[in-house]
């Protein structure tokens, strides 16, 4: 290859080749244009490499070199452009790089190892039109003499650890088109300066620490298309004066910030927008009506502020809204039909505001929606009959904490795509829409406090996703279905207080994954069977109320991580197995009202961090208190009572420091 | 080779939001500072809007947090002053772990607070004097941690405390006599580098600590 000694121009990108790049080909004495990109080319031995006065364009990016700077390169003066990025290079930057490739005009160093400080030298480099340096190591500060490089029209910071003030000689950059120094640990405030750079499209400082206004002088960059401010310290109104002449501008991100005040009408103005994210500030007043003007807009996201007043009527016109995210502010009003004509929407999070009324019919037209979440509002009536019959996208659906009422609509996971469901704190009735069993894709499931009165034996299918579900506090009829067990990712299984009949299938035992188990307050018969023993994660077991008869597993003594046991109010009969013993994460255990006989075992002493309560009461439990109890250092409510207890009271229970009720009444002690 | 252009997708942080409950961010921060190897916190999400279906988290009807219950599960790391932010917790149960670092003084807002078990962690520095507004407290267990400085007197104010055991750590100075202290067994302040009860009587003098 090296002797091909009249060669110009050389380009061999986006191949396979690999080891170390050959010297030879420094001796092509006449290559002007040198491409080597894309490749798996590995260091060589730079210091065999000679001088290559021709070079002028030199690619060696998205390869496999390491070590330090290449150093032969720093002896091709003539080099207009240099890329280096997308390497494994570490180490400093060398100075001779600016004070001998004086005629460079492009340098990308983009995403490797560099580190140190940016050398004040850079400003040598006085032709450079084109500084890449992002996603390396770089500290220390941004050097002000950068500010002298008057022919530079892009500067890529980003993702370095840059301290200090933005320079404010950036502002006589005159050509600067595109500069972006996100993600890195840049403070104080934004140099005013900056609104000197009038050919500015491009403003990227997200991620930092900047503090205190945006400086009215930015009203300048009337040219800006894409501004990002986002992950700041940022604080002050945004101001009409401001924002008025930024009619280029198609993406505006300051969200993260402290930003007050009211959205100005003047955001109007901004007719190209495509992305307004101003969330997480301390927005107030009202979302201005003008809103409607930005006709291209996709994305609007206004939440976590204190947005009052209704939302504007007008807004329901942007229909090219892909998503509108106006949760937690203080929103009042309804939503009216007129959401139906947003027919792209995708995103749909009014959470946590003061919305009220009915949701219009019109939801139903919404066919594109993956996400609808109105929680944590007042809104009453029914959900529209049809809504998810149109919407074989819906992927996750909230309407909990309102007052909705009527049933659940039938179609509403016609698509079978449902990840995540909750409804509940509603007054919903009736049953659960068919296709839920069909909906394998289902992770969050909430119903409970609501008044559904269902059958939930066949209700819910096999969801290998599911991880919570929670039916508590309605009427649900049925039984629970053995293949709940093939559920293997549950770790919330909660039917507690419904009318739930049949006995606890041993399928449950598979779910290895199960740290929440209640099954309390329905009228569940049979025993409790041996295979709860295999939940080794189970750390809350609450079976109480119930109509559970024989005897209590000794296998439930493998449940090591049980902090609540509740087994109370049920027909259960034989010993309190000596067994439970073992569990020294328990907290609390309840096993009164039953029919249980024979001893206290004395190894429940052993319970040494039992703290909320030990009740044995309502059983028919006999023989004496065993003086171990008194080891129970931190429990707090200790009751034996309408038992069959005799003897004394062993005087060791005064070890009982943390007690503060004790009920010892209708035994035989003496 | 053609400018790799930053199209409008690079800004958008569309990270999936996180509530604005603040007692679920203090909860998610204080999980920041934890090492959890047995991944008993695997359930906290940031993203749900209150912790309330947290494992190991209780809450009151008005999902506010009530109770914490993470003794014995494995944890290492620091506690942190947003922990103070849980103005309605009653149950702080950190025992039996590996936390380290000093006891932050922002502990003493939780005013609602009626048992703080922080007992065989290797926690250090001294108990905060800030814990004398912890009005409601009945038990505070902080033995068997590595503990320094003297009981602060200020802990006699505190009437409603009816277990506090400090022993097997390095503190100094004398015990307190008053109020609840009269009652505490000898054996709450044993292993210690403690001088014994303090002299009713003389200006108090916390000698060598």
């Amino acid at each position: 290859m090296g002797d091909l000694s009249e060669l110009q121009y050389l380009s061999v990108y986006d191949n396979n080749l690999n080891g170390a790049i050959p010297f030879q080909l420094s001796s092509l004495r006449k290559v002007r244009y040198l491409d080597l990109g894309g490749n798996f080319l590995e260091t060589p031995d730079w210091s065999k490499f000679s001088s290559m006065p021709s070079l002028t364009h030199l690619g060696l990016y998205l390869n496999e070199l390491t070590l330090e700077f290449p150093s032969f390169i720093l002896t091709c003066r003539n080099l207009t452009y240099l890329d280096l990025s997308l390497n494994k290079l570490s180490g400093l930057i060398p100075e001779r790089l600016f004070t001998n490739l004086g005629k460079l005009e492009y340098l990308n160093l983009t995403e490797n190892q560099f580190q140190g400080k940016l050398s004040p030298n850079v400003s040598k480099l006085s032709n450079l039109i084109d500084l890449r340096l992002a996603t390396n190591k770089f500290s220390g500060p941004i050097p002000g003499d950068i500010g002298s490089m008057s022919n530079l029209q892009l500067v890529e910071l980003f993702n370095n650890s840059f301290t200090g003030q933005i320079p404010s000689s950036l502002g006589q950059l005159k050509n600067l088109q595109h500069l972006d120094l996100r993600m890195n640990a840049l403070n104080y405030t934004i140099p005013p300066e900056l609104g000197l750079c009038t050919n500015l499209s491009y403003l990227a400082l997200a991620v930092n620490q900047l503090s205190g206004g945006l400086p009215l002088s930015l009203s300048n960059l009337s040219k800006l298309n894409d501004l990002g401010l986002s992950d700041n310290f940022l604080s002050g109104e945004i101001s009409a004066n401001l924002i008025g002449n930024w009619t280029e501008l198609e993406s505006l991100q300051i969200q993260n910030n402290s930003f007050m005040g009211n959205i100005p009408p003047e955001i109007g103005l901004l007719t190209k927008l495509q992305y307004l994210f101003l969330y997480r500030n301390n927005f107030s007043g009202p979302i201005p009506s003008e809103i409607e003007k930005l006709t291209s807009l996709e994305n609007l996201d206004l939440s976590g502020n204190q947005l009052s007043g209704t939302i504007p009527p007008t807004l329901w016109n942007l229909t090219n809204l892909l998503s509108l995210q106006l949760f937690s502010n203080n929103l009042s009003g309804t939503i009216p039909p007129e959401i139906g004509s947003m027919a792209s929407l995708v995103a749909f999070d009014v959470n946590t505001n003061q919305l009220h009324g009915e949701l219009p019919e019109n939801i139903s037209r919404l066919v594109k929606l993956n996400k609808f979440s109105v929680f944590t509002n007042n809104f009453s009536g029914s959900i529209p009959g049809d809504f998810g019959k149109f919407s074989p996208s819906l992927i996750n659906v909230s309407f909990s904490n309102n007052s909705f009422s009527g049933e659940l609509p039938h179609e509403l996971c016609s698509g079978f795509a449902l990840e995540e469901l909750t409804v509940n704190g509603n007054n919903f009735t009736g049953s659960l829409p068919a296709c839920l069993r069909n909906c394998s894709n289902l992770n969050r499931v909430r119903f409970d406090g609501n008044q559904f009165t269902g059958n939930i034996t066949k209700a819910f299918g096999v969801h290998p996703r599911l991880d919570f579900i929670r039916l508590s506090g309605n009427q649900f009829v049925g039984e629970i279905s053995p293949d709940w067990g093939e559920c293997r990712n549950l770790s919330n299984l909660q039917l507690d207080r419904n009318r739930i009949s049949g006995g606890i299938p041993a399928e449950l035992g598979n779910l290895t994954r199960l740290g929440v188990l209640s099954l309390d307050s329905n009228e569940l018969t049979g025993k409790i069977p041996t295979d709860l023993g295999k939940l080794v994660k189970l750390f809350n077991l609450n079976l109480s109320n119930n109509h559970l008869t024989g005897e209590i597993p000794k296998s439930i003594s493998n449940l090591t991580e049980l902090a609540y046991l509740d087994l109370s109010n049920n027909k259960l009969t034989g010993d309190v197995p000596q067994e439970l013993g073992r569990f020294d994460k328990l907290l609390s255990l309840n096993l009164s009202h039953n029919d249980l006989s024979g001893e206290i075992p004395s190894n429940l002493g052993n319970l040494f961090v039992l703290q909320y309560m030990l009740d044995l009461s309502s059983n028919s439990l006999s023989g004496t208190i065993p003086q171990e109890l008194g080891k129970l250092t931190s429990l707090e409510i200790l009751n034996l009572s309408r038992n069959q207890l005799s003897g004394r009271i062993p005087a060791s229970l005064s070890s009982m420091i943390s007690l503060r009720s004790v009920d010892f009444s209708d035994n035989e002690l003496t | 080779m053609a400018p790799i252009s930053l199209i409008l997708s690079f800004f958008l942080f569309i990270s999936p939001a996180l509530s604005t409950n603040s007692e679920g961010n203090a909860l998610h921060a204080l999980r920041s500072r934890f090492k959890d190897p047995t991944n008993v916190l695997q359930s906290w999400d940031p993203t749900l809007v209150n912790p309330c279906t947290w494992f190991h988290v209780t809450c009151d009807s008005n999902n506010h947090v009530i109770r914490l219950d993470l003794g014995n599960s494995n944890i290492s790391g620091t506690l942190g002053p947003e922990l103070g932010q849980l103005q309605h917790l009653q149950y702080l149960e950190l025992y039996m772990n590996d936390i380290s670092g000093k006891i932050p003084k922002e502990l003493g807002n939780l005013k609602s607070l009626v048992s703080m078990d922080m007992y065989q962690n290797k926690l250090e520095g001294e108990i905060p004097k800030s814990f004398a507004n912890l009005k409601s407290l009945k038990f505070l267990r902080l033995n068997n941690n590595k503990l320094t400085g003297s009981i602060p007197r200020e802990l006699t104010t505190l009437s409603d405390l009816k277990v506090f055991d400090v022993s097997n750590n390095g503190l100094c100075g004398t015990i307190p006599v008053d109020g609840p202290f009269r009652s505490f067994p000898m054996e709450s302040f044993e292993n210690n580098k403690l001088n014994g009860p303090e002299l009713q009587g003389l200006v108090p003098y916390d000698f060598g600590c």
